[in-house]
């Protein structure tokens, strides 16, 4: 019983050491050093069965992305920007943004600024892709004849350009 | 005079023996050329869908649609070479012609200025078999010398005096290149201007082509009408279509004249393909053509892949490719043996995985069995990696974790090693494949010890990253 308490003790302590609630985005920090940041309003509508992202039309989903990710992020800050930062989304069959995740390395994290991350996931998810270039497929974990739902694809917070070896 | 009644006699003897003689070698050549007919139709029946469609420069308006018509075809030998020629049924008329051409057309309106012609081509050289079309079209000065009799030439053998074009497409309708013929020569190449459009700045030496394309089609005609043919179908339902555009680039050849390339023939380029095609591959061209695309598109995709490829070729690593619909993957390889599921599987994906494990089984040897997971959790791992520096990224592996704790974790450690702040080591990677679902084959299982060899060779000093002076493995 005694372990039990000091177990649920320590949790909720590394807890509270890891995670950096804001107001808008909870920091999850791992075990290398980088942040999950994460919406608090993010969406948890991926229900059903995830699939393989597939392009017809590869530049289309990267320009609606990095539209955003440029028009948000100004350019001196990518230069500082480590390019293992990222964002993921998912996104279902009708071509609608159900979640945005980021991944900060912990030198970003007083780089990128809470409203900037905000503001990427509020225009991510006001977008829908075109589902003429992009589908879902089944992939080779999807159970046969199970229909899937919906995929994620992510990319770096830096655009191409902007990308060193950082 | 004794002499020359024996001479006489002699020649009433042995003349017969000619006349049967020279009758049986007519006989047998036409025997051996319907069988080669024969051949060649077999062939092409089993290999393409019997519908040929020709597209001017991949994006006309109206595709012409035609069938070939096998009791006027052809056989020409050559010295390394035969081949038959199969004149078309068409479901209209379809053409090409020179300005020149238009332009007498348009004063005269005789239709013969914008006949061209187009057959199939059916190659046979050292037991192997291409079809492509060809299309000859005379200029205008040309089929005026010659009372629009101008259609007497065959494929590679041009009339001595013939000036024109011929244009080469492949059976279902890319263009692939051109010669202009001048008096019997090939003179300069055709190339085609991708999808760009006119060029604004057409290199030294070369310069823009314009042809008329024009097809004519009755869209309920119950029969065909032979190409070239001066018989139209009359019809309500008849639609005529021209257009007046740019559709090649024209360039002097460095060589011309006769002898290799200069005989102006079909020649669809190097194909990158071939370097490790095996000939008992059964693919058809077109799945072929799939295969080169998707090829390309994984060598260019990022350098790991190109080093990978490169590997490939090192080895002389030769595959076998197939179609099989009733395989449980959508790609799977096997030895040498690569098969596909159907056409639409071929891709840069599917093709750049399969080639993955190709290159594993060049370090690991006959250790690589498909019932250890970690080689296929190694191989997609590679391309996870390989792929961050892309956008938009998709994980191969991440579909995998029912938890998402676990992919959380997956993409963390595929970060860092991105940034090259951590080594590769194996206890984590077989942490990570342990924890990771893969239904393929059944009773698979990941080995703890496992020691991704592969994947450190790869991203160890090659161009996609490199070694630095302590070891770390930077990527």
């Amino acid at each position: 019983m005694k372990k039990i308490i000091l177990l649920t003790i320590s949790l909720i302590c590394l807890n509270a050491v890891n995670a950096q609630d804001n107001k808008n985005l909870q920091y999850t920090k791992s075990e290398y050093g980088s942040y999950w940041v994460t919406p608090v309003s993010n969406s948890t509508k991926r229900e059903g069965t995830r699939g393989f992202p597939e392009w017809h039309d590869e530049k289309y989903v990267s320009n609606l992305l990095y539209s955003t990710v440029r028009k948000v992020i100004p350019k001196e800050k990518f230069e500082k920007l480590q390019r293992s930062s990222m964002f993921f989304i998912t996104f279902n069959i009708k071509g609608e943004i159900l979640s945005c995740t980021f991944l900060l390395q912990a030198e970003d994290i007083s780089i990128v600024t809470e409203k900037e991350l905000i503001d990427i996931y509020q225009s991510f998810m006001k977008k829908k892709i075109d589902m003429r270039k992009v589908s879902i497929k089944p992939d080779e974990y999807t159970p046969i004849g199970k229909v899937v739902d919906y995929a994620e694809i992510g990319g770096s917070l830096v655009p191409m350009e902007y990308r060193g070896k950082k | 005079m004794t002499m020359g009644k024996n001479v006489l006699r002699l020649l009433f003897l042995i003349l017969p023996f000619m006349v049967i003689s020279i009758s049986c070698q007519k006989d047998n050549l036409d025997e051996v050329a319907n069988q080669d007919i024969l051949e060649a139709r077999m062939w092409f029946e089993i290999t393409y869908s019997p519908n040929l469609i020709i597209d001017s420069k991949n994006s006309a308006r109206k595709k012409a649609i035609s069938v070939p018509n096998w009791d006027h075809a052809k056989a020409f030998f050559h010295k390394e070479s035969k081949t038959i020629e199969v004149p078309l049924i068409s479901d209209g008329e379809f053409g090409f012609a020179s300005k020149e051409s238009f332009l007498a057309f348009q004063a005269t309106g005789e239709k013969r200025y914008l006949e061209s012609r187009t057959y199939l081509i059916i190659e046979s050289e050292k037991g192997n078999k291409r079809g492509f079309l060809m299309t000859i079209i005379p200029e205008k000065s040309f089929k005026l010398k010659k009372n629009f009799e101008a259609f007497r030439s065959t494929y590679r053998k041009w009339e001595n005096d013939f000036n024109g074009s011929v244009l080469y497409h492949e059976l279902d309708g890319p263009f692939t290149n051109g010669w202009r013929i001048t008096e019997g020569r090939s003179t300069n190449r055709i190339l085609n201007d991708g999808e760009n459009g006119i060029p604004t700045i057409v290199s030294k030496g070369c310069w823009a082509a314009y042809l008329v394309s024009w097809t004519y089609t009755c869209e309920q005609s119950d029969k065909g009408i032979s190409v070239g043919s001066d018989v139209i179908a009359q019809s309500a339902d008849c639609k005529y279509y021209e257009e007046w555009e740019y559709l090649y680039t024209v360039c002097d050849d460095d060589g011309g004249g006769g002898g290799g390339s200069g005989e102006g023939e079909y020649d669809p380029g190097p194909q990158i393909i071939d370097a490790i095609y095996d000939p008992n591959s059964t693919l058809s061209p077109r799945e072929k053509r799939r295969l080169e695309a998707a090829v390309n598109e994984f060598i260019e995709h990022n350098p790991i892949y190109a080093l990978i490829w490169q590997r490939l070729l090192t080895n002389n690593v030769r595959l076998v490719f197939h179609i099989n619909p009733s395989i449980q993957s959508n790609a799977e390889i096997s030895g040498n043996i690569l098969t596909f599921r159907d056409i639409d599987e071929i891709t840069r994906v599917n093709v750049g995985e399969e080639l993955i494990h190709r290159a594993q089984k060049l370090t690991y040897g006959e250790a690589m069995v498909s019932i250890k997971r970690n080689f296929e959790f190694e191989a997609k791992l590679v391309q996870d990696l390989a792929t961050l520096n892309n956008e938009p990224w998709r994980s191969m592996i991440t579909n995998g974790f029912a938890d998402p704790i676990d992919n959380g974790n997956y993409i963390m450690w595929l970060t860092s090693l991105w940034r090259g702040e951590i080594l590769m080591d194996a206890s984590t990677l077989n942490y990570h494949c342990n924890r990771w679902f893969y239904p393929n084959p059944a009773n698979n299982y990941s080995d703890p010890n496992f020691v991704p060899l592969f994947f450190i060779d790869i991203f160890s000093g090659n161009n996609g990253g490199g070694s630095s002076d302590d070891g770390t493995i930077m990527y």
